[in-house]
């Protein structure tokens, strides 16, 4: 075999595995596409993965959904809710970041574990307190909650994550920059943000993802309908009390994803880029 | 230096608990305040002509949701002075927000309560007005039946009206009953029950009598069982004092055990993917593999629908010889209360005047909060063919057995949970009777002696 | 860092940093520190949602030690959901990150198809979904019985159910295999290009290059998922409600029912701190044992 055979053969066999990989990751993903199409006789009654007709009558009829609005409110919504959080979480948790990895000041330690002891306490009982507060604040029925916390870092996770990452980076590379004279933000602006990017991209994706994913929060802190973001909206048929059309729900829960199938696809690029070799070596 | 992270959490710990300490008082006083602006906000009143908002609470499908915004858009084209904001949403949760909501005073004006849960809500504070005391019209309402507890009166208050009539009912396949000789049109007793599930079952492997999960034996073949047994519900409501023995409870137990063990109903292995109200998406009876199921009023139509092939028809419900208590009460799906922190009580009332009283909104709701709660609403419901007629006749039946419903300790989530734990642990096998009924006994007793 | 480091004189630079910690300090003031104290406080109150907590001392815990029997029965299950998802979790993505680090054709796209699982979190799609696939009658056993092999009671065998369970979170894989992408792309290439030239195998460099040059990453991952397993119980709730026989009842969910259900405030808040000093032993533990295993490049 020659060389260039031999590495078609490897080529093939890569294909291959990821196929059949993928295959058993995604087979659940093509069932509930496929679901959308089918009735409820059929998503409890057979195991065909091929529905018995396709008809687009569930996309249709779920997108204008019950009540007062339809899937375009909800889908405005949670984009008003998600993108502001988003980009406030990068900006304050990359700062906080910056300050837990590069400086040495006192109490950094105590501090950090305070940072990170906020990620230990579950979540379900200090939603009351939070609840009482935002509700003295006057926010109760509006996305403040979601970006007031993003503003100020309230996010530990990803101040961890960056720092983590910024760790990762070695230390001559501000140290240079120091000697040429600047000051710690321009090291910050200059030269860690952009060696960030990977992290930077990662950190948008999953706080993009976890907010609009957000059932419990959503539904504690808004009331109006017309406020009413996706993770609210796809429980809103779903009731014991009467029909379920489960291919509507499937239909729109499908519908709900594709933002972020498209949101990853356009941003992977940018989190698998890899830091520029050539900085490193200087 | 990773001593020092250790070093630091730990220091952050004690931070944290030192500062606990003075943190309690700012927490109660807090709870206080609101509990002060609430009570303020209730002596506030409408003033005429300016237009006022009021927020309306519930949860439901999507028929529900479309019938009910009807209602508020006819309401408010008849009365341009008072806004209604809706706030509808899955059930998923609604009673976490809703509790929630009422500790911090920001519910909505007007609630959707599952008459279960409202006890906990009006044991801990003064959440909700009385519609007696605010003037609304219960002239159409039998006396008897918003009497009760269950239906919103509590100590002499209304402190929520019943959105319609609700309770156990018998959903049957009638092909399957025929098939099998089984008539539900007549009184049967449980052990009829047991020796037309074992025919079936021994007739054909794949169908069983009765579908049914640990929750359904528990809400409606334990509480009803043991009523029948006793003329009692499980608690005494004044003394606390448990009004079954040990004894009891075995031989209810037993009885369940009989249904698992002669495959009346299917094994909880199997049932387990179907909790709660999950009955209709069990596979096997949307292809018509059970005799029948033991449901609700407000479901049966759910369940009804699952499998279209079939031919449903409503019945009877098993009753002991010599039973002390029919068992099989009427009870109340939901609860509409009007929140003490509503500003505007009167327009709050009007719009629920309408809500419950009006022909054209009892038209327009029908049957999507179960059977109208009002004789004059089922017989414009009637006549306008928005009357499900299975869902009358079950309520007629269940009407007619006239049992007693559950005292308020014994239907609370908690409490329930124990009983549903215990059948499962029967259902399964991994203990008898007797020590299961031994450990539900001492379970329930840790429970009442924290209420 | 080195004795002499310890006599340290903080000079302005140091303090500087403080401008960048500035909006966290007061995010932890304004937002985090007074409901993390009154849950503190509510651990030790009798406290109904909706009434007025009552003080009571140390009941709550001592009726959690004593007569509580679910609370053992949670920890325990709690405790072999972590063992079986946390390394479950981190060697599928990391075993996935590194196969999909390379440059072949459509690897965009392939990556984004791989990812998808953990979109949808615990919608409800997804509750459905996975009950309808491990159903008795389900796709699963299907295919296995044409396999010719027995069918499994997926969720309704109180020894299988947690299982399943656990299967669904490892499936969802996707957020720590973008952190190991990200980190993968960050290790010089120059490192391998130098093994390469003393003529280390491929498996060697992942060993010896790779894997220490990501420790801070599989590090981070291993912290936060220990943390998420410790207090996640979306996919219990949703798919098993807890059972069949408590099975699958993890401490989170125990929780919320106490908190949500029962309306028990107090009670659930003294669980909660429970689980908190349990999650932060094992992160000291993780972060005391870290100084062997993880290598920073910044401290050279």
């Amino acid at each position: 075999m020659t060389k260039q055979q031999k590495k078609t053969v490897k080529m093939i066999l890569s294909y291959l595995v990821i196929i059949v990989i993928g295959c058993v990751l995604l087979f659940p993903i093509v069932w509930m596409i496929s679901a959308a199409f089918k009735t409820n006789d059929e998503i409890f009654g057979s195991i065909k993965l091929l529905p018995a007709s396709f008809s687009f009558e569930n996309f249709i009829l779920g997108w204008k959904g019950a009540g007062q609005y339809t899937y375009t409110t909800y889908f405005l919504n949670s984009f008003l809710m998600v993108i502001p959080t988003t980009l406030l979480t990068l900006a304050s948790c990359s700062l906080v970041a910056y300050g837990f990895a590069r400086f040495n000041f006192p109490f950094k330690k105590q501090l950090f574990g305070l940072l990170i002891a906020t990620l230990m306490l579950p979540n379900s009982v200090i939603i009351i307190p939070r609840y009482v507060l935002f509700n003295k604040l006057g926010w109760i029925d509006s996305y403040l909650p979601f970006w007031a916390p993003a503003l100020l870092a309230c996010y530990p996770f990803f101040v961890f994550q960056m720092v983590q990452f910024m760790r990762g980076i070695p230390r001559d590379l501000d140290e240079s920059a120091c000697i040429d004279g600047c000051g710690t933000f321009r090291v910050f602006w200059q030269i860690l943000l952009p060696l960030m990017k990977p992290a930077l991209f990662s950190a948008a994706l999953f706080q993009f993802l976890w907010t609009y994913n957000d059932y419990f929060n959503s539904l504690i802190y808004i009331n109006s309908v017309s406020k009413y973001t996706i993770s609210l909206a796809l429980r809103l048929s779903v009731d014991a009390e009467s029909v379920v059309v489960w291919g509507r729900v499937m239909a729109m829960a499908f519908i709900a994803v594709l933002p972020l199938i498209l949101l990853f696809f356009a941003a992977q690029k940018y989190f698998v880029e890899g830091i520029a070799t050539s900085g490193l070596k200087g | 230096m990773k001593k020092r992270i250790i070093a630091g959490l730990l220091a952050t710990s004690m931070l944290v608990s030192l500062a606990g300490c003075s943190g309690g008082g700012a927490a109660s006083s807090e709870t206080a305040s609101t509990a002060g602006t609430s009570e303020a906000a209730t002596s506030a009143s409408t003033d005429s002509g300016e237009t006022v908002t009021l927020r309306f609470a519930w949860w439901g499908g999507d028929d529900r949701t479309n019938a009910t915004m009807e209602v508020i858009n006819q309401f408010m084209a008849e009365n341009p002075n008072i806004k209604i904001e809706a706030e509808y949403g899955s059930s998923d949760g609604y009673h976490d927000k809703l509790a929630t909501q009422l500790a911090s005073g920001t519910a909505a004006d007007i609630v959707q309560i599952d008459p279960e849960v409202m006890p906990s809500f009006v044991a801990t504070g003064d959440y909700f007005l009385d519609y007696s005391a605010e003037g609304f019209d219960l002239s159409k309402f039998d006396p008897n039946y918003i009497g009760q507890r269950i239906n919103g009166n509590y100590d002499g208050k209304q402190l929520g009206l019943p959105t319609g009539i609700a309770g156990p009912a018998l959903v049957a396949n009638a092909d399957l009953a025929e098939k099998y000789g089984i008539d539900f049109s007549t009184q049967y007793t449980w052990d009829q029950f047991i020796e037309w599930g074992k025919q079936v079952h021994e007739a054909d492997p794949d169908t069983y009598l009765l579908c049914a999960n640990k929750e359904y034996i528990a809400n409606l073949v334990f509480f009803t069982y043991l009523k029948q047994k006793t003329g009692k519900t499980l608690f005494d409501e004044e003394t606390k004092a448990f009004n079954y023995t040990e004894e009891d409870i075995q031989n209810c137990l037993d009885l369940i055990k009989s249904l698992y063990d002669n495959n009346v109903c299917p094994p909880s292995s199997y049932s387990s993917a179907y909790s709660n109200d999950d009955l209709q998406s069990d596979p096997n009876w949307i292809a018509g593999k059970y005799v029948c199921t033991f449901a609700y009023i407000s479901t049966m139509n759910v369940m009804m629908a699952a499998n279209e092939s079939a031919n449903y028809t409503t019945g009877q419900l098993p009753v002991m010889d010599g039973a002390q208590d029919n068992g099989w009460a009427c009870n109340c799906p939901q609860l509409i209360s009007v929140t003490s922190s509503c500003e505007h009580p009167e327009a709050a009332m009007k719009f629920l005047d309408y809500f419950f009283n009006n022909d054209e909104a009892s038209k327009t709701l029908g049957c999507v909060r179960s059977v109208p709660p009002t004789e004059q609403a089922r017989t414009v419901c009637e006549a306008d063919g928005s009357l499900d007629p299975d869902m009358m006749e079950a309520a007629n039946i269940v009407t007619a057995y006239g049992g007693q419903s559950n005292d308020k300790y014994s239907s609370t989530p908690e409490s329930k949970q124990i009983i549903i734990d215990t059948i499962e642990a029967v259902s399964y096998g991994t203990v008898d009777t007797a020590s299961a009924a031994a450990d539900m006994y001492s379970q329930l007793s840790n429970y009442i002696s924290a209420q | 860092m080195t004795k002499a480091k310890k006599i340290h004189h903080f000079t302005k630079r140091d303090y500087s940093a403080f401008i960048y910690l500035l909006p966290w300090i007061l995010g932890m003031l304004i937002f985090q520190l007074y409901p993390f104290l009154s849950s503190l406080v509510y651990s030790f109150c009798n406290y109904k949602i909706t009434g007025t907590p009552e003080f009571c001392g140390l009941n709550n815990y001592i009726q959690l030690f004593t007569t509580d029997n679910e609370f053992w029965n949670s920890l325990m299950v709690t405790l072999v959901y972590t063992l079986y998802t946390v390394p479950g979790k981190l060697v599928m993505a990391l075993a996935v990150a590194v196969f999909l680090n390379r440059n072949i054709r459509g690897i965009n796209l392939i990556r984004t198809l791989y990812y998808i699982p953990s979109l949808f979190g615990g919608s409800v799609a997804v509750a459905l979904l996975w009950k309808v696939m491990f159903m008795d009658t389900g796709v699963i056993n299907s295919i296995l019985n044409t396999l010719h092999l027995p069918s499994v009671q997926w969720l309704g065998d109180p020894s299988q159910a947690l299982r399943t369970i656990c299967m669904l979170e490892i499936w969802q894989f996707g957020s720590s295999m973008v952190m190991f992408l990200a980190a993968l792309k960050n290790v010089p290439g120059d490192l391998y290009e130098a093994a390469e030239i003393d003529g280390a195998g491929k498996v060697r460099m992942f060993f010896s290059i790779t894997i220490p040059q990501i420790t801070p990453i599989i590090f981070f991952n291993l912290i936060m998922q220990t943390i998420q397993a410790l207090q996640n119980f979306t996919s219990a709730f949703v798919i098993t409600d807890g059972g069949p026989m408590k099975a699958t009842y993890v401490l989170g969910m125990k929780l919320y029912k106490e908190g949500f259900s029962y309306f028990k405030m107090g009670y659930a808040s003294a669980i909660s701190w429970i689980i908190f000093i349990i999650i932060m032993v094992i992160t000291m533990v993780l972060f005391s044992s870290s100084t062997k295993w993880v290598f920073y490049s910044d401290e050279g």
